[in-house]
C-alpha cells in the first residue's frame, strides 16, 4: 500500500505550457500538410490523418512525461533490446515501399516505421550507460561499451536500406558520446567510420551515387534539384504570389513529407522559412539549457541535451536538403512532416526528456536513510 | 563544467549551420528568387491555341445544316503501379468496359471510349468529376461538325478536318467554299503545366479572345436540297 502511494506521488502532472507549444507547432504543421497536397485529389485526407496522429501523440506525451525518468533509466536496456527485435522483425515481415523494408502495416493503409522509435530508444540506453559513474569516455572500454549498441541499431536500419535514418542515428550516437565526455579521438574515428560506411553504401546502391554525382556536376542541375530550386524561388520574402504551394503540389515529390521545407517557403516565403529555422534553433537551446539544470541526474542531461540537438540536427538536414545545400536524401521534418510514427515517436521522446527534467538526483540523507526504491535520478554530472 | 562546455560547443556548431542554411535561404528566395522565378515560368509555361467556334450552315429559312457540337472521349494514361482494381470495377460498371487494351511502348494513353454519351448538364458535370476520383483517366473535348441527318446531302455539305492545333478546316463542299467565313479567328493562351502535362490551377492566360466564325445563310431551303430540285443541283 505504501509502494503504491509512493508510486502515485511520484507521478508528474504533464507540463502545460511546453505541451501547448508543441501542439500549436504540430497544428501548424497539419495546415503545411494541406497546404502541400491542397492541388490534388483529396488534400485533407492527409492533413486529417497527421491529426489525429497528433491527438495520440499528445495522450501519449501525457502519459510518458508522468512516469518518473529513474523508470525509464532502469528500464533503459529492455526497452532498447525491445527495439532492436523490432527492428529485425521488420527485415523479415515488414513491408517494401520504394525499394525499402522499412515499415509494418498494420492494416487500412497504417504503416509503423520502427526505426523512428529505435532512434529515442538508443539515445536512451547510451544516456543510461554514459550517465554511470564508471563511465570514462576517455576509456576504450568505455568507448566500446557504447559503440555497439549504436552499431547494431545503424546496421539494421541501413539493411531496409534507409540512409536518411542511419545518418540521422549515427548522429546521435556521436552527440551523445560527445556530451557525455567522449574522447576527441573516438569521435573522429567514429566520423572516418560513418563515412566509410556511408562511401561503401553509395557503391552498393547506384542510384544513392547518382544522387551524389548529380548534385556535384557542374553540367546541369539534376531535375529534382532544379524542382527544389524553383519551389523556393517562387516564395520570394512572404509567399507565392498564385497562394499556396502551387508548385511544389505540381514538381516536386512527397512535397508533405520529404520536401515540406520547400514547400513552407513557396508559401511563406523567406519569412515563413526563416521562422521555421528559428523555432527549431530555439528548441535546440532551450532543451540545451534545461539539461544544465543542477538538479537532474547525469543521465537525464544527457538525454535531455541529446534530444534537443537530434531534432535540431534532423531539421538542419532536412532544410539542408531542401535548399540544395547537401545532396538528397530522405528525411522528415520533425513534429511537421506527415507520419504518424515520426510524430508519434518524436512525442515520446519529449514526453521522457520533460520527465527527465523533472526528475532529481538521489541525496545522500535518501541514501543513507535505506529508501526501499530510490528516488529518480542517479549518479552525478 | 565539461559537459555544459561540449553542450556548448555542439550549440555553436548547430547554430553556425544554421545561419549558414538562412543565407542560403535568402539567397534561393530573393537574391536568385527572380531569376529562378522566371526560368520556372518559361519551363511550365506553354501556348495553346483555342479554336473559334464554327459557324453553320444554314439553309434559306435558317435551318442548320452544318454546326458543331461538343465530343467527349475517354482516355486512361499509363501508369508504372498499373491499374487498380477498383478502376477496373469502375470503368466495368459505369461504362461496360470489361477488357483494357495493351500499353504499348512509350505510349502514354489510350482510347477507351471514343463517344461518351452526355445528354444534359447533370451528366456532363458527372463525367468531368471522374479525373478527380481516378487520376489515371482523363475526359478529352473536342468540337465535331455535325451535319443534318439527310445522307444525300453529304457530300454538298463537304467534310472538315482539324490541324494540329484542332482547329477545325473545311477540305470538301461547302465547308471548304465557305471556310473563311466559317473559321474565325483562334485565340491563343498561355498556361502552365505540371510534371504530367495536366494544367496548373489559375496559370491560365488568355493571349487573344478567341473569334467566333460566322454563320453561312444559302439561298436555298432544305426541301428544294433533298427534293428532286437537289437532285438536278447537285449535278
Amino acid at each position: 500500500m505504501e509502494k503504491i502511494k509512493r508510486l502515485l506521488s511520484m507521478i508528474q502532472h504533464p507540463p502545460l505550457a511546453p505541451l501547448a507549444a508543441i501542439t500549436l507547432f504540430a497544428l501548424w504543421g497539419c495546415l503545411l500538410i494541406y497546404t502541400a497536397k491542397a492541388f490534388g485529389n483529396n488534400p485533407a485526407y492527409f492533413a486529417g490523418r497527421q491529426l489525429i496522429w497528433l491527438g495520440i501523440g499528445i495522450a501519449v506525451f501525457c502519459i510518458t512525461v508522468m512516469i518518473p525518468f529513474y523508470y525509464y533509466e532502469k528500464w533503459a536496456s529492455w526497452i532498447y533490446c525491445f527495439a532492436v527485435l523490432v527492428l529485425v522483425g521488420v527485415l523479415i515481415f515488414g513491408k517494401k515501399i520504394n525499394g525499402m523494408t522499412g515499415w509494418f502495416e498494420l492494416g487500412d493503409d497504417i504503416l509503423f516505421q520502427p526505426s523512428e522509435f529505435a532512434k529515442g530508444a538508443m539515445i536512451l540506453f547510451l544516456s543510461s550507460l554514459a550517465g554511470k559513474d564508471e563511465w570514462n569516455g576517455r576509456h576504450g572500454r568505455s568507448f566500446v561499451k557504447v559503440l555497439l549498441p549504436a552499431l547494431i541499431c545503424c546496421g539494421l536500419v541501413m539493411l531496409e536500406p534507409d540512409l536518411g535514418s542511419a545518418l540521422v542515428i549515427s548522429g546521435a550516437f556521436l552527440i551523445v558520446f560527445f556530451i557525455a565526455g567522449g574522447d576527441l579521438k573516438y569521435i573522429l574515428l567514429c566520423i572516418a567510420g560513418v563515412g566509410a560506411a556511408a562511401i561503401t553504401f553509395l557503391f552498393m546502391r547506384p542510384y544513392a551515387m547518382k544522387r551524389i554525382t548529380d548534385f556535384f556536376s557542374s553540367d546541369g542541375e539534376m531535375w529534382h534539384l532544379k524542382q527544389f530550386l524553383y519551389t523556393l524561388a517562387r516564395g520570394g520574402w512572404t509567399g507565392s504570389s498564385e497562394g499556396g504551394a502551387l508548385w511544389a503540389n505540381s514538381y516536386l515529390p512527397l512535397p508533405h513529407t520529404d520536401s515540406l521545407y520547400a514547400t513552407i517557403v513557396e508559401a511563406a516565403g523567406f519569412v515563413g522559412g526563416l521562422i521555421v529555422l528559428g523555432l527549431f534553433v530555439l528548441l535546440g537551446i532551450l532543451f540545451s539549457c534545461m539539461a544544465q539544470r543542477d538538479n537532474i541526474s547525469r543521465s537525464a542531461a544527457i538525454y535531455v541535451s541529446t534530444i534537443g540537438m537530434l531534432y535540431l540536427m534532423q531539421a538542419l538536414l532536412h532544410i539542408s536538403v531542401n535548399l540544395v545545400m547537401v545532396p538528397t536524401t530522405g528525411i522528415t521534418l520533425p513534429l511537421l512532416s506527415y507520419g504518424g510514427s515520426s510524430l508519434i515517436s518524436t512525442m515520446i521522446a519529449f514526453g521522457v526528456a520533460f520527465s527527465a527534467i523533472r526528475s532529481h538526483k538521489p541525496t545522500v540523507t535518501q541514501s543513507a536513510a535505506g529508501d526501499a526504491a530510490p528516488e529518480p535520478g542517479s549518479g552525478s554530472r | 563544467m565539461e559537459f555544459r562546455f561540449r553542450s556548448a560547443v555542439l550549440l555553436t556548431f548547430f547554430v553556425l549551420w544554421a545561419v549558414i542554411a538562412a543565407f542560403t535561404l535568402y539567397r534561393r528566395t530573393v537574391a536568385e528568387g527572380e531569376r529562378l522565378s522566371e526560368r520556372s515560368e518559361s519551363f511550365a509555361r506553354k501556348e495553346g491555341v483555342l479554336p473559334a467556334a464554327r459557324g453553320r450552315i444554314l439553309d434559306a429559312n435558317g435551318v442548320p445544316l452544318a454546326w458543331t457540337g461538343l465530343h467527349f472521349s475517354l482516355y486512361l494514361y499509363n501508369s508504372p503501379n498499373g491499374i487498380s482494381g477498383n478502376l477496373k470495377d469502375f470503368l466495368a460498371t459505369r461504362f461496360k468496359i470489361t477488357e483494357i487494351p495493351e500499353f504499348l511502348p512509350g505510349q502514354e494513353e489510350i482510347l477507351l471510349l471514343d463517344e461518351l454519351p452526355v445528354l444534359s448538364e447533370a451528366e456532363l458535370t458527372s463525367l468531368f468529376s471522374i479525373p478527380e476520383q481516378y487520376p489515371l483517366l482523363h475526359i478529352r473535348t473536342t468540337h465535331r461538325r455535325i451535319n443534318v441527318d439527310y445522307p444525300q446531302l453529304a457530300v454538298l455539305l463537304g467534310e472538315c478536318a482539324a490541324d494540329e492545333d484542332g482547329v477545325p478546316h473545311g477540305v470538301s463542299g461547302w465547308e471548304l467554299e465557305f471556310d473563311q467565313a466559317l473559321s474565325g479567328t483562334p485565340g491563343t493562351f498561355t498556361v502552365m503545366r505540371d510534371r504530367n502535362g495536366k494544367w496548373m490551377p489559375g496559370t491560365l492566360k488568355m493571349i487573344t479572345m478567341p473569334v467566333p466564325g460566322k454563320d453561312v445563310r444559302l439561298k436555298v431551303t432544305l426541301e428544294e436540297l433533298i427534293g428532286k430540285e437537289g437532285e438536278a443541283w447537285k449535278k
